[in-house]
C-alpha cells in the first residue's frame, strides 16, 4: 500500500530550531497614537467609516464591509454589553508559561486567581474589543452585562492605558 | 459544467503516526483512494492538496510527497485555508474537473502534528497571533493584560467565546456539549480510522473531564490527530470510459464564503464580528450551495451531515445555520436523539472533528465521509437510513472561512 518504507518502523526526531521571533511586521505608522493620546484622557477614539456609518474600535484603515479608506475619527461611549467572557480554572504556578517564562513567577498573573476575559462592545461601535474582566467574581459575570471602560489612573501613554472593563450599573424593573 | 462524481476513497489510520514519514502517509490515502476507485495512478489528471499551513515544522510538505504519490508530471496545486483547507480542497478538484480542464483529480488532505516539537502551535498558530501581539507590546500592552489574553490562546479560545455566545443565545447548557461530544467518542469507535474511540461513553462520562476554559471541558476539546484523507473525483465523461464498477457519489453544488478576521484586527485595529456563533458564512455558502444542487427545503431533502465541529456546540451551531433545525433549537434535537446515527437526521455519523482532527485532513474527511454514506460503504458507523443528498461543511481561517459541499446518489438533472 503506497510507498511506505517497511523496515523504518519509526520517524526520528532531530533537533532544530526556527527563528520566528524576529521578523519584519509593517504597521501602519501613527495608526494608533490618537488611540492611545486619548486613552491617557480616559476616551475612546474610534474610526467612523463615511460611507457605512459603521464605527470601529480599535480604529482601523480600511472599513471591512465597504473596502473604503477610513479617514473620520470619533469619541465612543466608555460603556458597553459584554458579548461573551471565559472564565479561567484557578491559575497555578508552573500551568501558564510565556515565552518560556512562568506568568505566576513573573508576576503577570496571580497564583489561585480566576482570570475572566470578554469580548464587548462599545456602545455606539460596529465592533468589539478582546478585554479582562476587572473587580467582579466570576458567579456575578453573565452575557449581556452592562460594562465600562476601566483606565490607569496614572497614564503612561501607552496601549496598557486601558486596563479592561467593570461592571456598570445594570438597570432591572424595581416596581 | 461538467457534472463530477467522486469514485474512490481512501483514508488512512489517523491518530499518532508515528510510524511513517508525511510522505509515507499522504502515499497511503491516496493509493487506498486510487485503488477503491479501480483505477491506475495513469488515469490521474491532476491532484489537490493541502493542510494546515506550517504544520508539523513542514511549511511545503507538497515537495517531499510528490513522487510518493504519483504527481510526476502532473499539476499539483496547493490550498491553504486555516482549517477549512480539506474542504477547500474537494472544491478545488471540483472546480477542475466540473470546469472540464481534467477528467480525474485525487484530492489529498493530512495532517501530522508531531513532527514538530509542540503539535502545530509554534510553527502554525504563532503565524496568526505572533505578530500582532509583539506589535500590541511594543505599544505598551502590559504584560499583564498579554498573560490574561493569552489564556484563551489559539483555536480553543476563539470556541469559547463562541460557545458561550451560543448559549446565550440558544439557552442550551454545558450539559448538552457533553452528550454532543458523549454521542461523538461513541460514533467514532465505530469507525476503523477514527482517533478518539470510547465506545458506550456517557454525556456524565464527559462532564467528569476538567473545565478548561470555561464553558469548555478537556471532554470537549478535539484531539490533535494525525492521518490523511484523499477522494478520487472524476467528471461524468471519465464516468462512462472508466467504468468504476461501484456505487458513486455525486457532488450537486458546493460554495464558499469568507468573512474579516474576527479575534483580532491586523495590527490591533478593530474587527466588525461581533458574534462568533453567528457564521453568515455559513449560512450563505449553505443556501449558495442548496441553489446549485436544486435543494428548496434542505429538512426535507437532506438525509445526513458531517459538521466540522472540533468543539461539540459548533455541531449545533452549524446545524442551525446549515438549515436543519431553526435558530437557537439544535440542542433540543440532540435531547431527543434526532441526531444520533440511528436517529431521524444522523450528524457526523463517524465522529466527526471532535473525535479526529488531523486539521488537512478533516474538512475532506467530511466529504469523504457523505460519500460513503451515499455509497454504503461507511461499514460500522453506516447509517441505517437510506442516504440520498448529504451535506459535507468546513469551517476555519479566525472564525471566517466557511465551505458547503452537497454530495448525492445520482447526478444532478
Amino acid at each position: 500500500m503506497g510507498y511506505v518504507k517497511e523496515k523504518f518502523k519509526e520517524t526520528k526526531r532531530i533537533q532544530g530550531g526556527w527563528n520566528v521571533g524576529a521578523y519584519r511586521w509593517k504597521a501602519p505608522a501613527g495608526l494608533l497614537d490618537e488611540f492611545i493620546k486619548a486613552l491617557g484622557e480616559k476616551k475612546l477614539l474610534g474610526s467612523l467609516c463615511t460611507e457605512c456609518g459603521r464605527v470601529y474600535l480599535p480604529p482601523r484603515e480600511i472599513c471591512s464591509r465597504c473596502f473604503r479608506k477610513i479617514d473620520a475619527k470619533t469619541v465612543v461611549s466608555n460603556f458597553g454589553t459584554l458579548l461573551a467572557f471565559l472564565v479561567s480554572p484557578p491559575i497555578q504556578k508552573g500551568k501558564v508559561r510565556i515565552a518560556g517564562m512562568d506568568a505566576v513567577e513573573m508576576g503577570w498573573l496571580k497564583e489561585g486567581e480566576e482570570v475572566i476575559i470578554g469580548i464587548v462592545n462599545f456602545d455606539g461601535t460596529s465592533s468589539k474589543m478582546l478585554l479582562p474582566i476587572l473587580n467582579v467574581k466570576p458567579k456575578d459575570v453573565f452575557v449581556g452585562m452592562r460594562v465600562k471602560a476601566v483606565f490607569a489612573e496614572k497614564p503612561t501613554g501607552t496601549l496598557g492605558d486601558l486596563l479592561g472593563v467593570e461592571p456598570a450599573t445594570q438597570v432591572r424593573y424595581e416596581g | 459544467m461538467k457534472k463530477v462524481a467522486i469514485i474512490g476513497c481512501g483514508q488512512t489510520k489517523h491518530g499518532i503516526r508515528t510510524d511513517v514519514s508525511q510522505a509515507e502517509m499522504v502515499s497511503e490515502a491516496v493509493w487506498r483512494a486510487i485503488e477503491d476507485a479501480g483505477i491506475g495512478i495513469e488515469d490521474v489528471d491532476a491532484f489537490a492538496v493541502g493542510n494546515m499551513q506550517g504544520f508539523g515544522g513542514i511549511a511545503h510538505a507538497e515537495m517531499l510527497f510528490a513522487d510518493y504519490i504519483g504527481a510526476y508530471g502532473k499539476p499539483v496545486q496547493r490550498v491553504a485555508t486555516g482549517g477549512t483547507v480539506g474542504g477547500s480542497i474537494a472544491q478545488l478538484a471540483y472546480y477542475q474537473v466540473a470546469s472540464g480542464m481534467f477528467d480525474v483529480v485525487v484530492a489529498v488532505g493530512w495532517e501530522k502534528h508531531r513532527d514538530s516539537a509542540e503539535p502545530g502551535a509554534t510553527t502554525g498558530l504563532l503565524h496568526v497571533m505572533f505578530a500582532n501581539y509583539s506589535y500590541m507590546l511594543k505599544k505598551g500592552m502590559s504584560m499583564r493584560t498579554y498573560a490574561m489574553l493569552g489564556l484563551a490562546g489559539a483555536a480553543a479560545g476563539i470556541a469559547s467565546y463562541q460557545a458561550a455566545q451560543y448559549m446565550a443565545k440558544s439557552g442550551c447548557k454545558i450539559e448538552h456539549f457533553d452528550m454532543v461530544a458523549a454521542k461523538s467518542r461513541r460514533n467514532a469507535a465505530k469507525n476503523e480510522y477514527a482517533h478518539l474511540k470510547w465506545p458506550n461513553c456517557k454525556p456524565e462520562d464527559i462532564a467528569k473531564t476538567e473545565m478548561l476554559i470555561w464553558p469548555l471541558r478537556f471532554g470537549h476539546v478535539c484531539p490533535a490527530s494525525e492521518g490523511a484523507s484523499a477522494i478520487v473525483l472524476a467528471s461524468e465523461d471519465a464516468v462512462k470510459r472508466l467504468k468504476p464498477e461501484r456505487p458513486l457519489a455525486w457532488i450537486l453544488g458546493v460554495a464558499a464564503y469568507a468573512d474579516e478576521e474576527a479575534d483580532q484586527g491586523e495590527s490591533y485595529q478593530g474587527t466588525g464580528v461581533l458574534d462568533y456563533s453567528a457564521q453568515l458564512g455559513c449560512i450563505l455558502s449553505a443556501k449558495r450551495a442548496y441553489e446549485r444542487a436544486k435543494i428548496t427545503d434542505p429538512r426535507k431533502e437532506v438525509d445526513m451531515a458531517e459538521i466540522y465541529q472540533p468543539f461539540p456546540h459548533q455541531e449545533l451551531m452549524f446545524s442551525e445555520c446549515l438549515g436543519f433545525f431553526d435558530e437557537g433549537t439544535a440542542w433540543k434535537a440532540v435531547e431527543e436523539g434526532i441526531t444520533e446515527i440511528d436517529g431521524k437526521f444522523p450528524i457526523c455519523p463517524s465522529g466527526g472533528v471532535l473525535s479526529t482532527n488531523a486539521i488537512g485532513s478533516s474538512g475532506l474527511q467530511r466529504v469523504l465521509e457523505c460519500a460513503l454514506q451515499i455509497m454504503k460503504k461507511a461499514k460500522n458507523h453506516q447509517v441505517p437510513k437510506d442516504v440520498k443528498i448529504a451535506v459535507a461543511h468546513a469551517w476555519g481561517g479566525q472564525v471566517q472561512f466557511n465551505t458547503v459541499t452537497v454530495l448525492g446518489d445520482s447526478p444532478l438533472r
